[in-house]
């Protein structure tokens, strides 16, 4: 369209969110956000000139000129030398069939629905209940300079149910969400609701944790979490590149024990899954860490050509925003241990369950996340529930100190913050031992 | 033509519900984002959006939408939305009132221009090169510039323009990492200065040493003890979680919650608040309210809706961050204050300057355990050592009772206004 541009590309995402609110019963709200967004990047001399616009009309040609007008101008201050990697897996991966198509079912059903699940989270002891569902249905246009086109469709819907039990003025929470890309998942699913408040009342009468270091079990949702924080985004490759990340210059070097193996792979049908990443480049499954040792980084084709080592098809957006290098499903490999083994091979310590979220530094190294529940294990046995306990870690040691896989992978659905934007994905793990762990709690004893 | 569009939305939506309200949001930015310290990004972006809210017989409704022109399939959504929403005895949309002032969050000089955010691009590194062993990462600046036209059919025509203007910088020496930032809806952010100390962190962190497991007064900087004690505050004192029986607040108004000279203020007017506005996400004048004085909680923030249902009063403090553009509960600007101690620093304590993980606290109970970021055993305020590594445990609403003092200087950290805050008997595992 320009011959000074050295590349441009146009991602457009039009679509529907959809939300239903249910508070103690009642809906408190539901509705629909409609939206048209796109961002235009274009490649001057050296860097990128953007311009982000909603709404975005497709069909009005000469919006886009404009647009790479204004993209090119305001490229001219950049002083970045971008050289894009080739990126020939430019085509739609299989997107997985969809069971019950959200979108066809009424707002109504789905409040009925959703008020089900919260409803079984009343189970004695409990005072109140929450219950969100929410909806994204896109429509994703990706075209650039080469000519090259794609379309694609996605509807990601889910729930949570949070019960909170109330005893003598302590008060405790209890959550479980379910996020999916293959259609609807609120049937059948009232044991979610009573599995949250059972929780929610089990947790007023665990004791805080006692901070300290001590062996671990992860379960496999906070195992999960533990390959995101402390692995996945510091193989990210614009990290890498920046100089943000300590396992720059790693790769080849050891930095886990030999029965560690880190994957992130955008084709998995699960949460995280995308048809083809916002470079409109397909993605592969790539193993980030191999028996403890570092082999790829997730890159972008911006990143792969500055860095190497490793795959394009890693950079993701939310609508009307920029492509950044973002995790997609990531996990830890299963290996053959028994989750029985593990707790009793484990002897003294304790098991962490279920995620508040975590965070990393991955310039610093180091990572904290928190889990939903714990159990002390003594003498090789679960005990006492504890709560309110996290764990941190420095990237490079504590891949070291697993000792066991279990034999038990699962994936769990959540939402990544990064840059200010957050993306859909999926973390899972088998259980796994920890030999040290960084474990805080407030606890005295 | 948008006046006229929202006046047609307004007559439209009145055949099929009993009030209308409309938003219409413009806005428009420049930035610039370095990798590195190169300029890689330059961009700009343009945004429009559209609320509709429909009251029917005390059920609530709400759509929105990117594109304007499609109105009618939003007022369509709104009225669909509104019939399944549960009823409230609802006591009508606020009545225009005279708007004191000028828009609170506005700078005329603010304009989205690309060579302001080049200027301050090369101010923080500027500012960073004081520290040449702190390499620069990324950073950037940039400028907004957005509107708001609230309108109802009890007639509130109310227009209020807002401005950001904000800069960030983040830096690396050996394994050691810092950051910092401003925001401001005026052009008086120093970009030199967070240059200077987003490398200062990074550069003084390094060759952190142990701490022992065990007992420390603290020093949390503005930005540690608002990213701890913020939103779980503001969730705490929101009318509707308190009604619905999920704040750990909830019976305690009139009571002694924090230490004795301890003042929280949700204020609107604050010189400089980034959340100041003459009025709320539908229409409610807002007001100052104290929501701690003395150590004692006064008092909780409300919508209309959560108002009308439990006997109250809306606070003025309904916000746009509800399902579908509707409405939710939010705080405007957050002012902290308590005793002033000239050196905060004094004696001997544990200097933390950030937290990592401060988001997974118990958002109910206020019991959390994150790691610290750029701490630094300190004596009589002066830094003595980087910390290398620790967890911090407790429970926010505990910490709020062991405040000791706050220094002299409050800080801009978002839409919290607070000086560095002296803590004392907080455990760190070491």
């Amino acid at each position: 369209m320009d011959s000074r541009l050295r590349y441009w590309d146009l991602r457009h995402v039009s679509g529907e969110h959809t939300g239903i609110d249910i508070d103690n019963g009642e809906i408190e709200s539901a509705g629909v956000t409609f939206f048209s967004k796109a961002i235009i990047r274009a490649l001057g001399p050296r860097g990128w000139g953007i311009v982000a616009v909603s709404p975005f009309n497709p069909d009005d040609k000469g919006a886009l000129r404009d647009y790479l007008l204004r993209a090119e101008k305001a490229a001219v201050v950049t002083a970045e030398d971008v050289v894009l990697a080739d990126a020939p897996d430019r085509k739609l991966l299989p997107v997985p069939p969809v069971k019950e198509d959200p979108t066809e079912i009424p707002l109504e059903e789905k409040g009925t629905l959703l008020m089900q699940i919260t409803e079984a989270a009343k189970v004695p002891g409990v005072s109140n209940t929450r219950g969100t569902y929410t909806e994204r249905f896109e429509e994703v246009t990706f075209l650039d300079s080469t000519g090259y086109e794609v379309s694609y469709t996605t509807c990601r819907s889910g729930f949570s149910v949070m019960a909170i039990a109330k005893q003598n003025g302590a008060m405790q929470m209890g959550y479980v969400r379910d996020h999916r890309i293959d259609g609807l998942n609120l049937r059948g699913r009232t044991d979610d609701g009573i599995r949250a408040g059972t929780r929610a009342v089990a947790l007023l009468n665990a004791r805080a944790a006692k901070g300290g270091r001590m062996r671990a079990v992860l379960d496999p949702e906070l195992g999960g979490v533990f390959a995101h924080e402390a692995v996945g985004h510091a193989s990210e490759g614009d990290l890498v590149k920046e100089g943000a990340s300590v396992l720059k210059d790693r790769i080849g070097t050891a930095i886990g024990s030999p029965i560690v193996t880190i994957i992130d792979d955008p084709t998995m049908h699960a949460f995280g899954f995308e048809p083809v990443d916002a470079e409109g480049v397909a993605g592969k499954r790539t193993a980030i860490i191999e028996d403890g040792i570092l082999k790829r980084y997730l890159h972008s084709r911006e990143t792969l050509a500055a860095v190497g080592n490793g795959d394009a098809g890693h950079a993701r957006a939310m609508p009307g925003d920029l492509p950044i290098v973002r995790m997609s499903n990531t996990y830890i490999a299963p290996g053959d241990a028994r989750y029985d083994e593990m707790i009793e091979e484990c002897r003294d310590g304790i098991l962490l369950g279920g995620s508040r979220g975590g965070q990393v530094d991955p310039g610093r190294g180091v990572f904290q996340f928190n889990a939903e529940f714990g159990y002390l294990i003594e003498g090789g046995e679960l005990t006492e529930m504890v709560r309110d306990v996290s764990l941190t870690g420095e990237i490079l040691s504590t891949l070291h100190a697993i000792t066991l896989c279990g034999n038990d992978l699962k994936m769990h659905p959540g939402y990544c913050g990064k840059g200010g934007q957050s993306v859909p994905v999926s973390d899972g793990s088998p259980h796994i031992l920890l030999s040290e762990a960084i474990i805080g709690g407030s606890g005295d004893v | 033509m948008y006046k006229e569009i929202v006046t047609e939305i307004i007559g439209t939506g009145l055949h099929s519900a009993d009030e209308v309200e409309v938003a219409l949001l413009t806005s428009e930015s420049v930035s610039i984002e370095m990798k590195r310290s190169v300029p890689a990004y330059a961009g700009e972006s343009f945004g429009t959006g559209l609320i509709i809210r429909v009251i029917d017989s005390g059920r609530i409704g709400s759509s929105s939408t990117s594109t304007i022109a499609d109105w009618r399939v939003c007022l369509d959504s709104a009225i669909s939305s509104a019939r399944l929403a549960e009823p409230v005895p609802w006591g009508g949309l606020p009545d225009p009132v005279p708007l004191k002032g000028e828009s609170l969050s506005f700078d005329s000089a603010v304009k989205t221009d690309p060579d302001i955010a080049l200027s301050y691009c090369n101010r923080l590194l500027e500012g960073a090169s004081a520290y040449p062993e702190a390499e620069v990462v990324g950073g950037g600046a940039g400028l907004s510039l957005g509107s708001v036209l609230l309108a109802n059919s009890k007639g509130i025509w109310y227009e209020e323009d807002h401005t950001s203007v904000s800069a960030s910088l983040e830096t690396i020496a050996d394994q050691s990492t810092g950051f910092e930032y401003d925001r401001s809806y005026s052009l008086d952010i120093d970009p030199f200065e967070i240059g200077r100390r987003a490398a200062e962190l990074a550069s003084t962190s390094r060759n952190g040493v142990p701490i022992e497991t065990g007992t420390y007064d603290i020093l949390l900087s503005p930005v540690a003890f608002s990213g701890l004690v913020a939103s779980l505050l503001q969730s705490a004192v929101n009318g509707r979680s308190v009604h619905m029986g999920r704040s750990f607040l909830a019976e305690k108004l009139g009571e002694v919650i924090g230490a004795e000279h301890l003042s929280v203020i949700d204020d609107p007017f604050y010189p400089g608040g980034l959340g100041n506005c003459r009025f709320d996400a539908e229409g409610v004048p807002t007001r100052k309210n104290v929501l701690i004085e003395d150590g004692v909680l006064k008092s909780f923030v409300y919508d209309l809706k959560t108002a009308y249902r439990f006997g109250k009063e809306s606070t003025g403090n309904a916000a746009r961050g509800g399902v579908a553009g509707g409405v939710s509960i939010g705080l405007h600007t957050l002012v902290f204050s308590a005793e002033t101690m000239q050196e905060p620093g004094e004696g001997h304590c544990i200097s933390i300057n950030d937290v990592i993980g401060a988001h997974t606290a118990n958002p109910l109970t206020g019991d959390f355990s994150v790691e610290v970021q750029n701490a630094f055993i300190m004596e009589d305020g002066i830094c003595q050592q980087p910390v290398r590594k620790a967890m911090i445990a407790g429970n926010i609403f505990e910490m709020l009772g062991q405040i000791t003092g706050m220094g002299p200087t409050p800080r801009r950290v978002g839409s919290v206004i607070v000086p560095p805050v002296r803590i004392s008997g907080m455990r760190l595992v070491g």
